[in-house]
């Protein structure tokens, strides 16, 4: 039965954890607490360490907090993370996605800094600054730094931080021979720029219901033995773990099973962890895929995608799960643009007249049970304060409102 | 009459030829009819589309199959759900250079730009998808022109939501 606008905009007769206000996906307000009160303070992938491999190679990285940060491997082979900004008058360092230097040199006025953040020399120093102003004041700002968890370099701006395996716990511990048995390496990189909310990227992987899009997990997952027992697990902050599967590509027609795995992993098997606040490992049995967020806005992000295999990869079994991966994952698979199609369409209705999120789905945590979000709203309204389904606390404030007056007689 | 063409000549006859293949190619694309412009292709057709990576420096192929994977390919783009808007080709052929050895003395290195417009079915806004080069190799067999190979080499790498189509 179609609705009329008294019913449309009323909330669902749900608990509040069960729908999410459109608001959270659009206003500007609540961007700007997440990136202060997530992004700032959790632990995010900038790169990974095949993508600065030599002493001196560093990457750019646009950080979900709003901050452009170098990620360098330096003369001692660490890596190390700086804000890509000059101390000196604010330009940027470093342009470029990548390169090799063995000093950062601001093209604006020659300040010059080494790979460990040092300022090492200031054009005419002592005739213009005396000694008001030395080399020692103006260091980078150094970023809080660990390469984990399959060789990820994830960067926390939050100087107070935990380490990064207390903020990830057991989440990743079922991938953990997949990851850390031997080195890995990126093959593709790629980003798709979309008008839509962070969040819905990473909704639409921590729920499965919406196979029903893709013709090939339908063939490939859905009809195939194991797929509904597969199980959430939900652990500390945020993330959220799905129960394995072997996957029959044969079902869809023209590809074949995958001749290659990962480490512990059965042919074919696929395992999927979400990371709280925007980062999935997606690993289908001979490739593993990682997803990054970067949010531009409110209503915009910018969505990375790397792709990985094995560093000791024969150039035939590169090529095998390169083609692997870009059958669905790559800009042109059959997966990845029904994926990105859905949160395009959801960012096309999101504040023009969208009415509550429903994240209701309830089967006892299988596979289309919508637990994984839930868990990430949870962890998300500790962060910021807010509820996802009241972001502006009116609910609560209307029921404070007309409370009954208790009596004290 | 003879075309000069990068540093090798091409009679005018072959130059006609591989040129109104490539443009007749890019019309069928621009139509979605992809079986029509599969049949413009050898039987050992191969497909590419491929880029540089600046962040990992490492050459990418995002898309690589034969014929007969291009075949499977387009017989179930109707079963997926695909964006509809329309993707309008610019084409310019920049040379026909034949290959050097006997073997091959009926192929043609073709190098030609290519702008792939996107129309979007909502306002008919038009942006530009991508950019980037057709490295095509075409084989004239008993007189005709047959696309042998194509490496869409595209310049841009952000390519929004991305496209099940071929190039």
């Amino acid at each position: 039965m179609a609705r009329s606008a008294i019913d449309w905009d009323r909330r669902p007769s749900l608990p509040s954890t069960h729908y999410v206000d459109p608001r959270v996906y659009t206003d500007a307000s609540i961007f700007r607490d997440e990136q202060e009160k997530i992004f700032a303070t959790t632990w995010n992938i900038a790169c990974h360490e095949s993508e600065v491999p030599e002493v001196y190679d560093y990457r750019t990285y646009t950080h979900p907090a709003g901050k452009n940060l170098i990620i360098v491997r330096g003369e001692d082979r660490q890596i190390r993370a700086f804000y890509n900004v000059c101390p000196h008058r604010g330009n940027t360092v470093l342009y470029g996605p990548s390169g090799n230097g063995k000093h950062m040199v601001c093209i604006f006025h020659a300040f010059t800094f080494d790979t460990k953040g040092n300022c090492v020399d200031i054009p005419r120093e002592t005739a213009g600054y005396q000694d008001r102003v030395c080399k020692a004041d103006v260091g980078l700002r150094e970023v809080r730094t660990e390469v984990a968890f399959g060789g990820f370099v994830y960067v926390n701006l939050d100087d107070a931080a935990g380490p990064v395996a207390d903020f990830i716990g057991a989440a990743l511990d079922d991938m953990s021979v997949a990851l850390a048995t031997e080195p890995l390496e990126v093959f593709s990189y790629h980003r798709a720029q979309v008008k839509t909310n962070y969040k819905l990227w990473h909704d639409t992987n921590s729920e499965f219901y919406h196979d029903y899009m893709h013709y090939h997990n339908r063939q490939t997952s859905m009809m195939q033995p194991g797929y509904f027992e597969r199980r959430y697990t939900e652990y500390p902050n945020g993330h959220a773990r799905v129960g394995d599967q072997v996957v029959n590509y044969e079902a869809y027609e023209g590809f074949k099973g995958r001749d290659l795995s990962f480490p512990g992993m059965k042919l074919n098997q696929w395992k999927m962890v979400d990371l709280f606040p925007g980062m999935t490992y997606n690993l289908r049995g001979s490739s593993l895929r990682v997803d990054t967020l970067i949010p531009v806005s409110a209503t915009e992000v910018v969505i990375e995608y790397r792709g990985l295999g094995l560093l000791r990869d024969t150039p035939e079994e590169r090529a095998q799960r390169i083609d692997d991966y870009n059958s669905i994952w790559g800009p042109f698979g059959r997966n990845l643009h029904e994926d990105l199609l859905g949160v395009h369409g959801q960012g096309l209705a999101m504040g023009h007249g969208q009415t509550f999120i429903l994240h209701a789905r309830e089967e006892d945590a299988t596979i289309h049970d919508e637990i994984g979000m839930r868990h990430f709203y949870a962890e998300w309204s500790k962060r910021t304060g807010r509820s996802s389904s009241d972001p502006f606390g009116e609910i609560a404030a209307t029921n404070d409102a007309v409370a009954p007056v208790s009596s004290h007689t | 009459m003879a075309i000069q063409s990068a540093t090798r000549v091409v009679d005018f006859e072959t130059y006609t030829k591989v040129t109104r293949l490539i443009y007749d190619g890019i019309v069928l694309l621009d139509r979605k009819d992809f079986k029509g412009w599969l049949d413009l292709c050898t039987a050992d057709f191969e497909y590419e589309i491929t880029a540089w990576s600046p962040e990992i420096r490492k050459e990418m192929a995002w898309l690589r199959h034969d014929r007969a994977g291009m075949e499977h390919l387009i017989k179930l783009l109707p079963r997926h759900n695909t964006d509809q808007s329309t993707f309008t080709r610019h084409t310019s052929v920049y040379s026909v250079q034949p290959f050097e050895i006997d073997e091959r003395s009926n192929d043609y290195d073709v190098l030609s730009s290519v702008t792939v417009y996107r129309t979007t079915l909502d306002g008919g806004v038009t942006s530009i998808f991508a950019i980037g080069r057709y490295h095509d190799i075409v084989s004239i067999e008993d007189g005709e022109a047959h696309l042998r190979s194509r490496n869409m080499r595209l310049e841009t790498r952000a390519l929004g939501i991305g496209t099940h189509y071929p190039l």
